[in-house]
């Protein structure tokens, strides 16, 4: 009952965040950039009579909330379109979010294993060798940019050893090895980075947690060092992680994905953006950058719900 | 000096533990810090031994080391400390250690805000303890951690079992503690500092329930403090300890009434009293306690001691000034000079320092 | 428990030797060899990024866009074409001029390497500052005057938070690119590198801003703030001459992070187009332009991308030695 009522005022909240958001996209697009908007907005590759139709699209001689209105109808009713390509971005999104879905769950689930893994191991070890290598790695992780990182697994691993198949995407009904084949790279490419992250927060959080006066108390119950390990380090710990790895997974999907996608030639929706980004195509830029604000704003809310349910102390200060 | 020789004169027949020689050492960055040096005590069935000292003076390393939880790869620990049956602590092996945890010594800690893990409930967590020790089911380990938290004074103990550590006071989360650390009826009971960081009020409530819970169920207590108003309450005898060392070791009442060792005086000099007139300046310890890095050789004190004299630069011995006395004190001075020496304006306590010669 | 007990006995012990914050800092740092190290090397890359124009000029003799493309130059004592007749272009040599090959229009890689490394870095440590300055104003207001004006603050920050860091700078480098940006009497061109600087240093201010706010929130409730009050001073000298140098060791070690954060974004932006503009080179659009190419010409993308990968390990590696010189206790905490 406490966590439904905390549920339902988070969402409120987070229904307001998302109405801010919006503004403050149209303004991004709309108002802060010099110069006539629907120039922007017919592409690189406008004629006089898109330009006219843009015009007319969005009412760009209207005060501004008469187009925020009209920009927000558009997207909402899903007749958004690109004047590029003359399709709508909502079919080319649907298209794409199978394989964005994909690469994002997968890296998510793999560096959630992995970073909790080495981060565990790095602190029972602290200060051996095997703690130094994964640091290193960690360190190297996170500087490492994914399109960098990528390019090279993809020229060595696919180019060189002929070990995966060049890029693009199988869809998982059509043949699950195939599939997985194909996102494998991409997976380790985006996973790398938020490893690093997340091991070197789990160490941390893991060695503060086991000089606590807590984990003092466990071992003097007589408790065996794994499950004070378990159930009073790993337990606590565990909890930043919980909230970290919805937030960064939204933040993914949001916006590392479009790195990724391009590299591996993936075609999800962070393709669809990378590509539309080359060519000033503005609408599905800022369709997807809507999108992702909204998804990371929704996700904090989950993330938050999450967060009481893990830990009483918040439960009760809040509600 | 033989073990028997040092024991001899004590009138503890039936004692739970005793502590022979311990040394606790650690390798730091800037050298070895001699914790504990060379500390014996023994603690009698159903007596409360006080160890009092200055924080860094190596009694709650002392107590910590008793139930193994300094045990590191830079620390170094030698001696012996044995319970009743024989059963070895300092060089048990972790597994032995942890059947002993829990269940024979029990602890509890200075912060009861943080002495708890703050994700169980706990009731669960009297239970969990319970149940590391001995085969009960869940349920049953359940039914006695809200019996133990009756008996400690917790009201509505059936309810309040399924609350979390945040939802209690300081001095609840105490009774908690205390809970939990006698669920298995263990032979010692050792308290860290268990109410400094409690209101003076809940204080005074913790030492009797303490006191109630030692006369119910005959267990033993090392309590660790710095506080000698605390120590008057409850202790049956004090070790006095300073820079690793004990320097002095009596009856409760002769601490107040005939201390003999010059950090005692200054120990019992800072205490403010309400039955004395107030001086302008209470007076303290002159300077700060020495580096257990490089500890002056000696007697440790020395370097603050305003009594001091050649001798000093030799290490005093722990020894009883008077014939089958178990009042002991590690001091060069005789009897007669410690007694005409520690009445300062009319009470114990060390003369006010001097500014000058503060260095 | 027992890092509880060596503090007290060190305490007596006075480890510090009396020595200030900083001076303790420093010697800490002294004594961690790998983060000097790589401090070394980020200052040799700066050194060598700053020397393109002597590089260019004495070395490679060609500029960062002059095409070679209709070339030919000796390599081991044959002729060969700088870019061959099916668009490959050559590799790297032991030749003065195209030490780390030629790209697809036959101009000089090493020589745009280091213009390019100029233009990353300087947009890493403009974007920086601007996130700097800004986090410290916005959490320095936030957190010392509270009330609506924290309110308001906390709000606009969650508001930028909640973009993906990515997604906002693509969306403002897209926006901005075409018509540049006018704030008042200050024009900036849409092609201007000081486009994706400005971009790059809004997006991260929240990052740093929220902590910022949060150690001024428990500054203030210092004794020697309350001194301060009592004093007489006023709330300008009390947030500037009492709170701030207290945030200092924060905010050098965020400095050094943000760094490494903002020249990976740069690299990102600029790979996807949203950041520095044609004809303007930095490692982002040169990997932009080698990625295309990997398979037939891999140095095209290894070359900036090792650079890259070097520069960043090398400030993180250092901002971290920096963390743990000034912050041995890990207070500072970075929120990504």
């Amino acid at each position: 009952m406490d966590i439904a009522i905390f549920a339902l005022k988070r969402l409120a909240s987070a229904i307001v965040v998302l109405f801010a958001v919006s503004v403050l996209t149209f303004l991004i697009f709309f108002a802060i950039p010099n110069g006539d908007p629907a120039l922007r907005l017919a592409g690189r590759t406008a004629t006089a009579q898109t330009i006219a139709t843009v015009r007319h699209d969005y009412g760009f001689d209207r005060p501004l909330w008469v187009q925020y209105g009209k920009v927000m109808k558009q997207i909402l009713d899903g007749s958004i379109q690109s004047y590029t390509q003359h399709v709508t971005v909502f079919s080319q999104i649907k298209r794409g979010l199978p394989a964005t879905l994909s690469l994002a769950i997968g890296a998510a689930i793999i560096w959630l294993i992995v970073g909790i893994v080495l981060g565990v191991i790095g602190a029972l070890r602290a200060g051996k060798a095997t703690d130094v290598a994964i640091s290193t790695f960690s360190f190297v992780g996170i500087s490492a940019p994914s399109f960098v990182l990528g390019s090279i697994l993809l020229y060595l691993l696919t180019y060189k050893l002929r070990i995966f198949p060049p890029g693009g995407y199988t869809p998982i009904t059509q043949n699950p090895i195939q599939w997985a084949e194909h996102l494998v790279l991409p997976w380790v490419t985006l996973a790398v980075l938020y490893i690093g992250v997340y091991a070197q927060v789990l160490r941390s959080t893991v060695l503060d947690a086991m000089t606590t006066d807590a984990v003092r108390t466990a071992h003097a119950k007589g408790l065996s060092p794994t499950r004070v390990m378990i159930k009073h380090v790993l337990r606590v710990s565990l909890i930043p992680i919980a909230s970290l790895w919805g937030l960064d997974f939204a933040a993914v999907l949001g916006g590392s994905t479009l790195v990724v996608e391009s590299v591996f030639n993936l075609n999800g929706v962070g393709q669809y953006a990378a590509d539309s980004v080359r060519s000033l195509d503005v609408p599905p830029v800022l369709v997807i950058t809507l999108l992702g604000a909204c998804f990371v704003v929704l996700m904090n809310a989950i993330v938050d719900v999450l967060y009481a349910v893990l830990d009483p102390r918040i439960r009760t200060t809040t509600s | 000096m033989s073990d028997i020789e040092v024991f001899q004169r004590a009138p503890i027949t039936d004692e739970v533990l005793r502590v022979e020689h311990l040394k606790v050492s650690f390798r730091t960055e800037r050298g070895v810090v001699q914790a504990v040096d060379d500390v014996s005590f023994r603690v009698g069935r159903g007596e409360v031994l006080a160890i009092v000292g200055e924080s860094g003076s190596g009694k709650s390393v002392s107590a910590m080391t008793l139930m193994g939880l300094t045990r590191s790869p830079n620390a170094t620990i030698s001696g012996s400390a044995r319970l009743a049956d024989g059963t070895e602590l300092v060089t048990a092996s972790d597994r032995d250690l942890q059947r002993v945890r829990g269940s024979r010594v029990a602890m509890i800690f200075q912060d009861p805000m943080s002495a708890l893990t703050p994700v169980y409930r706990v009731g669960d967590q009297i239970a969990e303890q319970i149940r590391a020790h001995e085969k009960v089911s869940k349920a049953a380990a359940r039914a006695r951690a809200v019996e133990l938290l009756e008996r400690v004074g917790i009201p509505r103990a059936a309810e309040r079992s399924r609350a979390y550590p945040h939802q209690f006071s300081g001095g609840m989360r105490q009774r908690v503690m205390i809970a939990m650390a006698l669920s298995c009826s263990p032979e010692i009971l050792i308290a860290d500092e268990p109410t400094t960081a409690l209101d003076v009020t809940i204080q005074s409530q913790i030492l009797a329930e303490i006191e109630d819970l030692r006369q119910e169920t005959g267990v033993a207590v090392l309590l660790i403090t710095h506080d000698l108003g605390v120590v008057a309450e409850v202790a049956s005898r004090v070790v006095v300890m300073y820079a690793g060392r004990v320097v002095e070791e009596c009856e409760v009442h002769e601490i107040f009434k005939d201390p003999l060792h010059p950090y005692t005086w200054g120990l019992l000099g800072s205490v403010p009293r309400i039955d004395k007139v107030r001086p302008d300046r209470l007076p303290t310890i002159q300077g700060s306690p020495p580096s257990l890095l490089r500890p002056p050789s000696g007697c440790h004190f020395k370097t603050r001691c305003p009594h001091r004299f050649a001798e000093c630069d030799r290490e005093p011995e722990l020894r009883a000034l008077e014939p089958n006395s178990v009042h002991r004190d590690r001091c060069h001075l005789s009897l007669q000079d410690k007694r005409a020496l520690r009445i300062v304006d009319g009470a114990i306590g060390l003369p006010i320092p001097v500014e000058k010669e503060l260095s | 428990m027992t890092d509880v007990v060596l503090g007290s006995a060190e305490k007596s012990a006075d480890p510090t030797g009396g020595a200030g914050p900083l001076r303790l800092a420093l010697r800490r740092l002294r004594r961690n060899r790998i983060a000097l190290a790589f401090g070394v090397l980020f200052v040799l890359i700066v050194i060598a990024c700053l020397l393109a124009p002597v590089y260019a000029a004495h070395i490679a003799h060609t500029g960062p866009n002059t095409n070679h493309i209709s070339e030919v130059i000796k390599v081991n004592g044959k002729d060969t074409n700088v870019v061959s007749l099916t668009d490959l272009p050559i590799g790297p040599t032991w030749h003065s001029q195209f030490l780390l090959g030629a790209d697809q229009n036959g101009r000089d890689v090493a020589v745009r390497l280091l213009y390019g490394g100029r233009t990353s870095l300087e947009i890493g440590l403009i974007a920086t500052l601007i996130t700097m300055i800004g986090a410290v104003l916005l959490g320095m207001l936030a957190g010392f005057f509270r009330g609506w004006v924290d309110t308001i603050i906390s709000r606009v920050l969650d508001l930028i938070w909640a973009y993906p860091a990515l997604l906002l700078g693509v969306a403002l480098g897209v926006s901005l690119a075409v018509g540049g940006l006018s704030i008042g009497p200050v024009h900036i061109a849409g092609g201007s590198n000081l486009i994706p600087a400005l971009v790059i240093g809004i997006v991260y201010i929240p990052y740093v801003a929220r902590p910022v706010r949060g150690e001024v929130l428990s500054l203030r409730e210092r004794e020697f703030v309350d001194a301060a009050r009592i004093l007489g001073y006023g709330r300008l000298r009390i947030m500037f001459g009492e709170v701030l140098p207290n945030l200092s060791s924060t905010l050098v070690v965020f400095f050094a992070l943000q760094l490494a954060q903002s020249i990976v974004l740069e690299a990102a932006l600029s790979f996807l187009g949203a950041g520095v503009q044609a004809p303007n080179a930095s490692w982002g659009t040169m990997l932009a332009d080698g990625v295309q190419d990997v398979t037939a010409s891999p140095h095209l993308t290894l070359v900036p991308g090792i650079a890259l990968v070097l520069t960043v390990l090398a400030v993180n590696i250092f901002g971290d030695g920096l963390r743990q010189a000034f912050d041995p206790r890990a207070r500072i905490r970075v929120e990504r």
